[in-house]
């Protein structure tokens, strides 16, 4: 499916205003091949397709377009090979749609010479292509920021580019035209181009993308297949939220839900194969997702919280240090195993209850354990009247 | 762009044959033919062929002639600055080249050679349009408020420094050729100003229509401009030199007439849009044309008394710019 590299960036190093942006990411993109560049707001995506499209030049490192470094290309050849559309394009004259389209055969034309035939067919065509053909004579500066999008995509398609760098070109998109504007690009790529897109979406991404690179902190952190890179603890790094990752039959495609992550003190969490995913699903949720799962490992409930993100441990071995004495609520009131090494076993009979014993954990003043300050006793005390608690059953 | 300078040639001919002296049209096309070497008809009368030639139609020309310098300006450094208010005597252009100018005629420097008024005119004009670019780009994306606003302090200071030349002028015939340019008046210009400014104005007319085609995707914005290929940073210091280029030949002969780079893009743009290939060479002819009315207007409206041509475009462009003010947020989207 993949062609010659058409555009390819190597450890790439860039600072503005003294702040270090581009700390040496590489990418690269073949014909045929379409690249989601994901990651955080600030990590550097939009720079560093600025750089790969040559509005920025690297301190350090290269760019090459065609195998050939970007600075030996004319202006001229680079815009007729770079389709390029910005974040948001902020057009405070009255250009009409149809206008700016055809703004993007300059890379083409002579200059003086007025807009040929063969330019206003192909304007109509990319404006018809993005469904904006009804908006032809609207002045862009009258539309909405997702017309203005499809409209910038357009422009970029009419320029016949064979490598397609966009940054975020669906942010202000409907569903439906989300859907539709990565169907032209991926019809775009498929028909020989190379594509670069900044996406926020990483449903999105993992369904267009053929491969996604996860940058962060001026750096790409993972490049791979969506389901190589899509992984939950990678993604809960650079985002700093809780990701769930499941494979979605419906699309083959790995899909991604993400929580806000509620910093809470860790404690661990176990029970049967029968009260546990449901627990688990609860967890997250609500975002408590600093917690460690005491499940078999290949069991069901091991493999979903494997799913969510959640730091999964056998009980059948000791708990290594880093985990040594930390408190362990067990969901239902069957016997569970438990490794060695644990701190103080608490019991909640199902979801509700153990929400509820976070919360009193979480407000706890001291670090890990209850008990250790009468304070923190009082708290707990009062977050756990619940009757079906019982300590005693707790086996080891 | 026919219609437009069919237009030209009337209004020139119409405001040649209107005076005090009243010639008829067809009298003025024969005379200016005659002088032309195309003996059309009999030209009797030896009065009016010197009211034509040597009164009325070298005002005229010049008048057409600097009203298509400052609307083409108009129109570029309203795309290059990415800013509907942009003008060259809203921006304080216009006031440095006329500060050059009186600088020049101050020191006595035109006596050495006559293109030192309009060069001393080009530099001033060139230096107020770099430091209004470089404040207005350094101040976050040149937003309409920024640019109205150094131009404000721009026109404020370099009126200070006018001042000062007048009040340490050493002679009242110093005094009198200074205030004479900054009033923004045609009145007693000759064939020595039209063959002044004509030169300048042609060549930066015309390399500013050359570059419609980048000004368009300058509107763009840099990233998109440059993606496409223009080379923004050389292209938009060759559009500010030329803007300060014709600027500056026009003041050299006039003096400040504001507006007019205001109102002649934007009564066309509504008509024929914003392409700068299209624009600018309308606003040329359509420039020439408002002047030369506008003149006319001053000559006329009060006989005997004459306003100058500065007064009648203020008064138009005055409310006018008001109104683009209210209205810039719906029609520019700002």
């Amino acid at each position: 499916m993949s062609g010659a590299v058409l555009i390819e960036a190597r450890d790439v190093r860039l600072a503005l205003e003294s702040r270090e942006i581009l700390k040496r990411p590489s990418l690269k993109a073949a014909a045929g091949e379409l690249i989601g560049l994901v990651g955080p707001n600030g990590a550097g995506k939009s720079t560093l397709l600025r750089v790969l499209a040559g509005l920025l030049w690297p301190s350090e490192g290269s760019v090459f377009l065609e195998g050939r470094p970007i600075g030996e290309l004319s202006r001229r050849e680079r815009s007729r090979l770079i389709g390029y559309v910005p974040q948001d394009v902020r057009i405070d004259f009255p250009l009409t749609a149809e206008q700016v389209v055809l703004l993007g055969r300059h890379p083409h034309s002579r200059r003086l010479s007025t807009d040929s035939a063969h330019d206003y067919a192909l304007a109509a065509l990319a404006l018809e292509r993005v469904g904006m053909a009804p908006y032809r004579d609207r002045k862009v500066s009258t539309l909405s920021g997702g017309e203005r999008q499809l409209v910038m995509l357009a422009r970029a398609l009419c320029g016949e580019p064979r490598v397609l760098l966009l940054d975020e070109p669906v942010s202000a998109l409907d569903l439906k035209h989300q859907l539709l504007a990565l169907a032209i690009v991926r019809d775009t790529v498929d028909a020989g181009a190379a594509g670069v897109v900044v996406l926020h979406d990483l449903n999105l991404a993992s369904r267009f993308c053929d491969r996604v690179l996860v940058m962060h902190q001026g750096q790409i952190k993972a490049a791979g297949s969506p389901s190589e890179v899509l992984r939950p603890s990678l993604l809960r790094e650079a985002y700093g939220v809780g990701v769930a990752v499941r494979h979605d039959d419906l699309i083959d495609r790995p899909s991604v839900v993400a929580v806000r992550h509620r910093h809470s003190n860790p404690v661990a969490v176990t029970g049967t194969e029968a009260t546990l995913p449901r627990a688990l699903g609860a967890l997250f949720r609500t975002g408590c997702i600093d917690v460690v799962v005491l499940a078999p490992t290949g069991s069901a409930a091991a493999l979903f919280a494997g799913e969510l993100g959640l730091r999964v441990h056998d009980p059948g071995s000791a708990l290594p240090p880093d985990l040594a004495g930390l408190t362990v609520i067990a969901v239902g009131e069957q016997a569970v195993q438990l490794p060695h090494g644990t701190g103080a076993v608490l019991r909640a009979d199902g979801p509700d209850s153990l929400l509820e014993l976070l919360d009193a954990i979480h407000n706890c003043p001291t670090e890990s354990n209850f008990g250790a300050s009468p304070g923190a006793a009082s708290d707990f005390g009062r977050a756990i009247v619940h009757p079906k608690l019982d300590h005693s059953e707790v086996s080891r | 762009m026919g219609l437009l300078a069919a237009v030209l040639f009337v209004v020139v001919i119409i405001a040649t044959a209107l005076g005090p002296v009243s010639i008829a049209p067809l009298r003025v096309w024969n005379i200016i033919a005659a002088e032309l070497g195309l003996p059309l008809g009999a030209v009797d009368s030896e009065r009016d062929v010197a009211v034509v030639m040597q009164l009325r139609l070298p005002r005229i020309l010049l008048a057409a002639i600097c009203g298509a310098a400052l609307a083409v300006a108009g129109a570029a450094l309203q795309a290059v600055f990415r800013n509907p208010l942009a003008e060259p005597g809203v921006t304080g252009v216009s006031s440095g080249a006329s500060l050059g100018a009186v600088a020049v005629l101050y020191w006595n420097l035109d006596a050495w050679h006559p293109l030192v008024l309009p060069l001393g005119a080009f530099f001033a004009a060139a230096a107020t349009v770099a430091v209004v670019y470089g404040i207005a780009a350094g101040t976050n994306r040149s937003s309409v408020a920024t640019l109205v606003l150094v131009g404000l302090a721009i026109n404020a200071f370099l009126s200070g420094v006018v001042s000062a030349f007048v009040a340490n002028a050493r002679n009242e015939q110093e005094i009198r050729s200074i205030i004479f340019w900054l009033q923004g008046g045609l009145e007693a210009r000759t064939w020595e100003h039209v063959r002044l400014a004509l030169p300048p104005v042609l060549v930066g007319v015309a390399g500013l229509v050359a570059v419609g085609r980048d000004l368009n995707l300058l509107l763009l914005g840099d990233d998109l401009a440059t993606s496409a290929g223009v080379a923004v940073r050389p292209v938009r210091w060759l559009i500010l030199g030329l803007c300060a280029l014709v600027t500056g030949a026009a003041v050299a002969v006039t003096g400040v007439i504001s507006f007019v780079g205001l109102v002649v893009p934007h009564a066309l743009r509504l008509v024929i849009g914003t392409d700068s290939r299209v624009l600018l060479p309308a606003s040329a002819l359509a420039g020439a044309s408002f002047l030369v009315i506008c003149d006319t207007i001053a000559r006329m409206a009060f006989q005997p008394v004459t306003l100058q041509v500065g007064v009648v475009t203020s008064l138009i462009g005055g409310p006018l710019f008001l109104a683009l003010v209210i209205r810039t947020r719906k029609e520019f989207a700002l």
